[in-house]
């Protein structure tokens, strides 16, 4: 299988402190893999470079088997999605939220109203449609950022703590929901999570980090 | 007292006879400082997303010469556009000076720095998780200052009544550049200035009376529509 994210000797210093420090990391395309670990491990920063939204300051990171320094970001981007731990909702309704991602990649009209449809129903928003998205609560917004990047049908997902929000019952939900999705999508996928649970159902692989570095790797059965 | 008095009767008056003297200086008063505030939006929105959004060398000069440029003395505005325009100033080929357009480029020198200031403060006070949002859906440099630009509209339309606010009080440059000619380029601020000059303050206050209220409708409207956005 090819890779779609590899890793050389990645470091990152930010305000004279030693943030991340990965000698080698690659991912195959449609595997996906959790990152955990405690509080202050780097494991959203990780997902930040991996994701091109953060420079490192030194090392190679390729994606799609280009380097990252030599390639148009925003083309490398559009292959991607991106979910964060807060849901920034821009002052528009449920529906223009939605729209926005497709609208830079330029899906025609018919094409984009199908997909939202199909993605409102899929995550039961089909009745927030015409709300305006800073009014949802934080398991609505979390739900409508889940769509947001889904919508796109990206090669890689990035998901940042994607569950934090909701409640038990909508969690558990969702978290099967989303897992059949990506494997059905094959969708290589790349998630921050503090729930073994969460990543045993979604992962391949769990990937355990402590002060900015890779200490072990598990396989979910 | 009396003196007010009158000078609200002549505006009352004048208001409901439609007296055509007024209406016209009301009207040349309206189209002269709504078409240099459209300049200035025009020039000052780009502007200062570009300021919020770039870092690139000089870029601080050119933000302190913006938030400088917003107490730019209307007097000392209308002597550089003059300078500009006379026949034998550099752009005195295009022959507007005295005229309505001279007036319009003036104001809009004057407005443009406040709306460039004011945007460049409402688009940097956006949330960087904003930024980082549209970066990650995939925008490119155009469709994310778009983006930021509906996104700040609130404070936006303010900056535009700012730029409103600041053209429509202003006398000096007005009178320098348009010369406060009857029927041409006579607005309420030099008509004010005139009246008094004559000892005519009653009509004096009729027309500040009148400038008031043409200032309030407008900016009325605007907070109308951006108060209306705000509680959609």
């Amino acid at each position: 299988m090819s890779k779609v994210i590899e890793i050389i000797d990645l470091t990152l210093v930010l305000q004279g402190k030693t943030i991340l420090k990965i000698p080698y990391f690659s991912l195959d395309r449609e595997e996906s893999i959790a990152l955990t670990g405690p509080n202050g491990a780097g494991k959203s920063t990780f997902l930040f470079v991996m994701a091109a939204l953060q420079k490192p300051t030194a090392g190679t990171v390729s994606l799609f088997g280009k380097n990252v320094k030599d390639h148009s970001l925003l083309e490398l981007r559009r292959r991607m999605a991106v979910v964060f731990q807060k849901p920034m909702m821009f002052d528009l309704t449920v529906m223009e939220n939605l729209e926005l991602g497709l609208k830079y990649r330029q899906i025609n009209h018919k094409e984009k109203e199908n997909k939202i449809y199909h993605w409102l129903e899929k995550m039961r928003l089909a009745h927030l449609v015409k709300r305006r998205a800073r009014s949802l609560s934080g398991g609505e917004a979390q739900r409508v950022a889940l769509a947001q990047a889904l919508i796109l049908e990206p090669e890689i997902i990035f998901l940042d703590e994607p569950f934090a929000n909701l409640d038990k019952e909508m969690r558990q939900e969702l978290i099967d929901e989303i897992g059949k999705t990506l494997k059905a999508g094959k969708i290589t996928t790349v998630m921050v999570t503090h729930h073994r649970m969460e990543a045993a159902a979604i992962a391949d692989s769990i990937y355990n980090m402590e002060d900015g570095e890779i200490i072990n790797r598990e396989f979910c059965n | 007292m009396e003196l007010i008095w009158d000078g609200i009767v002549k505006a009352i008056i004048a208001l409901v006879t439609l007296d055509p003297g007024i209406i016209e200086v009301a009207l040349l008063t309206f189209q002269v400082s709504g078409a240099a505030t459209l300049l200035s939006v025009l020039i000052g929105i780009p502007l200062g997303s570009v300021l919020a959004l770039s870092q690139f060398p000089g870029r601080n000069v050119l933000v302190s010469i913006a938030n400088f440029g917003m107490g730019l003395p209307p007097v000392v505005v209308g002597l550089w556009v003059s300078i500009f325009l006379w026949r034998s100033g550099p752009l005195g080929f295009l022959n507007i000076i005295y005229t309505p357009y001279a007036m319009i480029i003036a104001q809009a020198v004057i407005a443009s720095p406040i709306v460039i200031s004011l945007t460049l403060a409402v688009i940097q006070q956006i949330n960087p998780q904003i930024r980082l949002q549209l970066t990650a859906l995939g925008a490119n440099r155009t469709q994310m200052a778009w983006a930021l630009v509906k996104e700040s509209r609130l404070g936006l339309l303010a900056a535009v009544m700012a730029g409103f606010g600041g053209v429509i009080s202003e006398v000096g440059a007005s009178m320098m550049v348009g010369g406060n000619i009857k029927g041409m380029t006579r607005i309420f601020t030099t008509a004010t200035v005139m009246e008094v000059s004559k000892g005519n303050f009653d009509v004096a206050i009729a027309f500040s009376i009148l400038l008031m209220l043409l200032a309030y409708v407008v900016t009325a409207i605007l907070t109308a529509i951006q108060q209306g956005r705000n509680n959609r």
